[in-house]
């Protein structure tokens, strides 16, 4: 008797515990919720923002000024800055849309918006934006990101990489810094003179061997340069006579140490401020990086010390650049899209934003409008020069949803021409397989 | 758990009072770590029999034995068991040895120096990331220590691109971790060496052992046990390891780094293939589920 009253004293607990535990839990969203129907209207909105802006030397500080500026000028929109590295950003964005976390806005580059667009992650900005402000940017960054005919991404900081080179270094190493390599055998010419010709610790080009998706946006245009084509769209034609030569050419300056392998691109620019780059493939906003890298060096250093010309062509001097420009996107998830919207527009054709970061960093202006407002833009000879020689080359790469895994099988086969002594012929074929794979 | 049952007056498998009252008290938390360990285990495996990509939401379809089928004749997926198998035989055997010869070593110092022991468990405290980005600067193809050392000793007339060669991105990651986990091994021989009777090895000295037969018939046989238990235990850590070699090479050049867990990494983060990463992920619980057995079957045996 005394052991079945312990028993239904003990199975009370239980039920009174757990259901103690329950309650408390929806007492607490009770408790949530309640107050949170009242805080749309009156209390400030919290908005969390990914980027790999703030996670940079060269933009940190100047990114986080106008995301201050812009929570003075509207007191109920609060930023949440969450830091992603660049190399991380479509991974960790996947994970947190799968996870039921999408943060409200990010910065995103134009594979990942299709990407995440594929995913349903994303809000169209047609219905997003301003008439007003779509109608100033430029139509053509607009259309960039496309998919199944809706527009995902918003402009922000157009950044392809363009061709600039180091005077002096040019100088020193018996080059003409007036007439920089045009196509891409004077280049390979260019980068033998100078090993021969300037101290071990300089580094001939900026080249991303990674396998990761910027690595092939990084890679493109010298293809395109050996004029292989290896993805069109649904067209995968990777063992051609043209690739061979691309590959050879790859094996060859990697072996000669014209350039340094596995590195990011992002980490040649330290060596950029310290003089030891003679060939940067990078964004216009270069110059602010290396500023922030080497304080010593000012703008006016910089302009004097580095030229730019359009990328390494073809023998008959087609040159082309591929696009990476800096997007944003609005998630479909996110409860506040009109402080989304408001951010959005603010960073990129607010006045503050324009003279405190796209201008000081380098980046060209997403806006049309932006240059008559902020005239110290268009004075600005990498950026002019930016405008005149690289934004006409770009050329569209093989975005869809499978572009991360068909990047991936890409550039891995890439680092086996670099990191192997495979014959090319073998590397090419079977990649050509796996690519095919990982499109489908 | 070990409830037992008992008999209660006379009635075989009956439960006594105070099991069930015991049972029902563990229950909730039972419920609870069943959900948080059974769950995602679960759900791994039905995935498995999905083609899921993240990117190709409306292309998600039940396929049973694909993602399987693909894995038996993907080139990768082996070249992964091979790498993991490489690196964990390397890394173990190594920290191992040395392991024991740390402890032997500084069992012979005075007791002076005993905070040696503390000094040198420091790497296996340092957090695996931390771990990665030291030796991924230290062996940098441009400011390495490592070059500079061996080319200030003319062993080598370049810098090597150590994480970008496809022979020495493997001995690079094997490196980082004996300098990461030897400690380990030291800290538990250290244990058992001061488990060895003292009068066991004076005996020996009065027979006149030499040092060596000393070791063998006497130290080593005490250690015998800590070695099988420690193996096992380190076989399944390295078996999972991902933090180093994700911070040194992220698995490359190309797949030479790349390990199981890599693997099941990059299909499911960088490709987004949930399906087959899950199938992947599914043969490797088992895997290591067969280790675990050894280890547990071991920790039973009375060395």
């Amino acid at each position: 008797m005394k052991k079945n009253f312990l028993n239904v004293i003990a199975l009370l607990m239980v039920i009174v515990f757990s259901l103690t535990l329950f309650g408390c839990d929806q007492k607490a969203t009770e408790v949530k919720e309640e107050p949170k129907k009242e805080a749309k209207k009156e209390e400030p909105v919290t908005i969390t923002w990914v980027n790999w802006v703030s996670t940079e030397e060269g933009t940190r500080d100047k990114i986080k000024s106008v995301v201050d500026q812009f929570e003075k000028d509207n007191p109920n929109i609060k930023v949440d800055i969450k830091p992603v590295p660049v190399s991380d950003i479509q991974n960790q964005l996947t994970i947190m849309v799968t996870g039921k976390n999408a943060p409200d806005i990010s910065q995103v580059h134009p594979d990942d918006v299709i990407a995440l667009a594929a995913m349903g992650a994303l809000e169209p900005v047609d219905e997003l934006l301003s008439a007003d402000f779509k109608a100033d940017l430029h139509q053509s960054l607009l259309d960039l990101t496309t998919f199944e005919g809706t527009r995902y991404g918003i402009p922000w900081a157009p950044a392809g990489p363009g061709f600039l080179y180091n005077k002096k270094l040019m100088e020193q190493a018996g080059l003409d810094p007036k007439n920089p390599p045009n196509t891409i055998y004077e280049f390979t010419e260019a980068l033998e003179i100078a090993k021969k010709n300037l101290p071990k610790d300089v580094i001939g080009f900026q080249l991303d061997t990674t396998i990761r998706t910027i690595g092939l946006q990084h890679e493109w245009p010298f293809m395109r340069a050996f004029g292989a084509l290896p993805i069109d769209g649904n067209n995968i034609d990777i063992d051609t006579p043209e690739m061979k030569e691309y590959a050879e050419w790859l094996r060859t300056v990697v072996k000669n140490g014209y350039t340094l392998p596995g590195k990011k691109y992002g980490e040649f620019r330290p060596m950029a401020a310290q003089g030891r780059l003679l060939f940067a493939f990078d964004g216009s906003y270069l110059r602010g990086i290396v500023t922030s890298l080497n304080t010593e060096i000012t703008d006016q250093i910089f302009n004097e010390t580095w030229g730019v010309a359009s990328l390494p062509g073809t023998k008959d001097g087609k040159h082309y650049a591929s696009p990476d420009d800096h997007f944003l996107v609005a998630f479909k998830d996110s409860e506040n899209k009109e402080a989304v919207a408001k951010f959005a527009e603010y960073l990129v054709n607010s006045d503050y934003s324009l003279k405190n970061y796209i201008n000081p960093v380098g980046f060209v202006p997403a806006t049309k409008s932006a240059i008559q407002r902020v005239p110290e833009i268009s004075q600005d000879p990498i950026r002019s020069a930016f405008i005149e020689k690289i934004v006409p080359t770009v050329v569209p790469l093989p975005y869809g949803p499978n572009y991360s895994s068909v990047a991936t099988a890409f550039m891995a086969g890439m680092q086996e021409v670099i990191t192997t002594d495979k014959p090319i012929d073998e590397i090419l074929s079977k990649l050509q397989t796996k690519v095919e794979e990982a499109s489908k | 758990m070990s409830t037992k049952l008992t008999k209660n007056n006379g009635r075989e498998g009956r439960w006594s009072a105070s099991s069930k009252l015991a049972a029902m008290l563990i229950a909730p938390s039972l419920l609870v770590m069943g959900m948080i360990i059974l769950y995602p285990l679960i759900h791994a495996v039905w995935l498995s029999f999905f083609n899921y990509k993240l990117t190709r939401p409306d292309d998600i379809a039940f396929t049973l034995t694909k993602n399987y089928l693909r894995m038996v004749q993907d080139e990768t997926f082996w070249l992964a068991v091979k790498n993991t198998l490489i690196f964990t035989l390397f890394t173990v055997i190594i920290s191992l040895v040395l392991g024991m010869i740390m402890a032997i070593a500084i069992d012979q110092l005075p007791k002076r120096f005993s905070g040696l022991r503390g000094f040198i468990l420091v790497p296996w405290v340092v957090p695996g990331i931390v771990v990665g980005y030291l030796f991924m600067y230290m062996f940098d193809v441009e400011v390495g220590v490592v070059n500079f050392i061996l080319q200030k000793f003319q062993i080598i007339q370049e810098f090597l691109p150590w994480l970008m060669n496809d022979k020495l991105s493997m001995i690079a990651i094997i490196i980082a971790h004996i300098w990461n986990q030897t400690p380990f091994y030291m800290l538990m021989f250290s244990a058992g060496l001061m488990a060895i009777p003292e009068d066991v090895k004076e005996a020996a000295y009065v027979e006149g052992a030499s040092r060596w037969q000393e070791f063998w018939h006497i130290t080593f046989p005490y250690l015998k046990g800590i070695v099988a238990i420690t193996s096992l235990l380190m076989v399944i850590r390295n078996f999972n390891n991902f933090p180093i070699i994700f911070t040194m090479t992220g698995g490359g050049p190309v797949y030479s780094t790349t390990t199981s867990v890599i693997y099941i990494y990059r299909l499911a983060f960088e490709q987004y293939e949930m399906g087959y990463a899950s199938a992947v992920g599914a043969v490797w619980v088992i895997v290591l589920l067969i280790v675990s057995i050894f280890y547990i079957k071991a920790l039973q045996k009375d060395f």
